[in-house]
């Protein structure tokens, strides 16, 4: 059950991970998305201002008879009012400013005509117009339409220049200049979808973090409960839940007994009857190597598994381990406070479980080996055949 | 005549690029400084900025130049009317912030303001030399 809990938990945990990842990365892409959608956007304004810049202009020259037009327009007001308020029909939110300008004699610009509703940004006729690129000059030269997409003019966005030639004669420049409303639409209707991404990744790292937190508890409460809390050896929960990942071939069992212990828990109390079993657990690891297992398995028993380096060749060595554990404990009495607590341990020794059939039988062979060396004066190993 | 065009577009350039970097009445400071130090040869020029639509006054000394309540302590009246400025005053450099106040007032150096989201400067000639002002290279394309 809780295999499966903490399965679920890492497929859960990578998921999610995958799909955070790519969640930041369409982040990441938000503003060269939000670019080609604005130049998208740009493009298709370009195309619908070519056929208004045509309309607006030929409705001019329908006006203007040959000749010069500043000349005609100089002399004439009511003519200008005419053409003014022609280039007011096209003004609107979108389309701000619709104004034409022509060059003197000394290659100043200056204002023709202009269809500004509001008096202050109306330019008067033949009043100084300052541009603030060199579009002008190109579109008076080239004698071709011209844009400019501005990001330094307060709320433009287009300025678009369409040349007014009169009989082959360039005479002056229609200039369109487009709001930043279009713009601003497209970039305002993304906010949202930018803001859900942002939540989103938030929200995500806040559900992976968690269920990574849950994880760490729960590979930490795994571990707590696979270990014995008295002498910090695995306990039998390890065991059964390692049991069926050992390989007979590669592993001797042997069970370990302190002999008498009852006797110390009676002389000395369970206090130090504890140090007794924290010590004797201390001198299992020490004298065992680093994969080797050691498991408290019931009060005062202890079940070895002997990992066998060399397989069948390391059993003498096994043996051999079994014996120092033995004689180490008989010859050292364990301190206890001021009191010296001299115990012995009886071992059973089964080196030949690669002949068994299951790890349980094995134990069962130790165990019954271990009764053997208790009915046999205890303080001894005996070892199990072949 | 290649030249000034492009001086007049980079002079514009260079403060609408300063616009959006900085704020719009940076740039108006900006401008205002440049003019007054051009058209006054003072280390510290005084501004009587009536016109308080065309820039929100200042406190203290920015760029050399002194925003002032009092046009008689000005060198430079901005203003965009004109029957504000009283009789005393009128022979001060004054400098209008709308088109239509520029071409009603002869007297006035020159006009400021922006239109269609674009900076306007215009120095006029007459006042100029009746008052034997020297400007500066950079501004002989805005002289009508």
């Amino acid at each position: 059950m809780f295999k499966h809990v903490l399965q679920v938990q890492r497929a859960l945990i990578f998921l999610l991970l995958i799909l955070f990842i790519s969640t930041v990365w369409i982040y990441t892409k938000f503003d060269s998305t939000m670019r080609y959608t604005s130049a998208n956007v740009t493009n298709m304004e370009l195309n619908n201002l070519k056929r208004i810049v045509k309309a607006i202009a030929g409705n001019i020259t329908l006006n203007i008879k040959q000749g010069s037009m500043y000349e005609q327009l100089k002399y004439n007001k009511k003519l200008r009012e005419k053409l003014d308020k022609i280039l007011s029909l096209y003004v609107n939110d979108e389309m701000k400013y619709v104004y034409v300008i022509y060059k003197d004699k000394k290659g100043r610009y200056r204002y023709l005509l202009d269809g500004s509703k509001i008096a202050k940004e109306r330019g008067a006729f033949n009043q100084i117009f300052i541009p603030v690129s060199n579009i002008w000059d190109v579109c008076f030269k080239t004698k071709k339409d011209i844009f400019t997409v501005q990001k330094n003019i307060a709320s433009l966005w287009i300025t678009y220049l369409h040349p007014i030639i009169i009989n082959k004669k360039m005479q002056a420049v229609l200039a369109l200049d487009i709001s930043t409303i279009t713009d601003k639409k497209i970039e305002k209707s993304l906010i949202p979808l930018r803001m859900y991404l942002k939540y989103l990744i938030m929200f995500m790292f806040i559900v992976i973090f968690t269920t990574a937190f849950q994880i760490y508890l729960l590979l930490r409460e795994r571990k707590v409960s696979r270990i014995d809390a008295l002498t910090r050896l695995y306990n039998r929960l390890y065991l059964q839940e390692k049991k069926n990942t050992i390989s007979l071939r590669r592993v001797a069992v042997a069970m370990v007994d302190i002999d008498h212990f009852k006797d110390v828990n009676d002389t000395f109390g369970h206090d130090v009857g504890d140090i007794v079993l924290r010590n004797i657990a201390k001198r299992l690891i020490i004298y065992t190597r680093a994969e080797d297992v050691v498991i408290r398995y019931g009060g005062e028993e202890f079940l070895i598994i002997f990992e066998l380096e060399f397989g069948k060749k390391d059993i003498d060595n096994i043996i051999n381990v079994a014996k120092r554990i033995q004689k180490q404990v008989s010859e050292n009495p364990i301190r206890a406070g001021d009191i010296n607590v001299s115990v012995t341990v009886s071992l059973g020794l089964d080196p030949y479980t690669y002949r068994r059939h299951s790890l349980e039988e094995s134990i069962s062979i130790a165990d019954l080996m271990l009764y053997a060396a208790k009915r046999n004066g205890r303080n001894r190993v005996e070892i199990a055949k072949g | 005549m290649k030249k000034i065009v492009f001086s007049v577009v980079s002079f514009f350039i260079f403060f609408s690029l300063f616009a959006f970097s900085l704020t719009l009445t940076d740039v108006k400071i900006k401008l205002v400084a440049t003019i007054a130090h051009s058209l006054v040869k003072k280390k510290v020029v005084c501004v009587d900025l009536m016109d308080k639509e065309f820039l929100n006054r200042q406190k203290g000394k920015i760029d050399h130049i002194v925003f002032v309540n009092s046009c008689q302590k000005a060198d430079i009246i901005i203003t965009d009317n004109i029957k504000q400025i009283k009789k005393s005053c009128i022979s001060k450099l004054i400098f209008v912030t709308n088109y239509n106040t520029y071409i009603h007032t002869p007297f006035a150096v020159g006009a400021l303001f922006w239109q269609k989201g674009r900076p306007v400067l215009i120095f006029n000639k007459k006042t100029i030399k009746a008052k034997h002002i020297r400007l500066p290279k950079q501004f002989y394309q805005f002289v009508e």
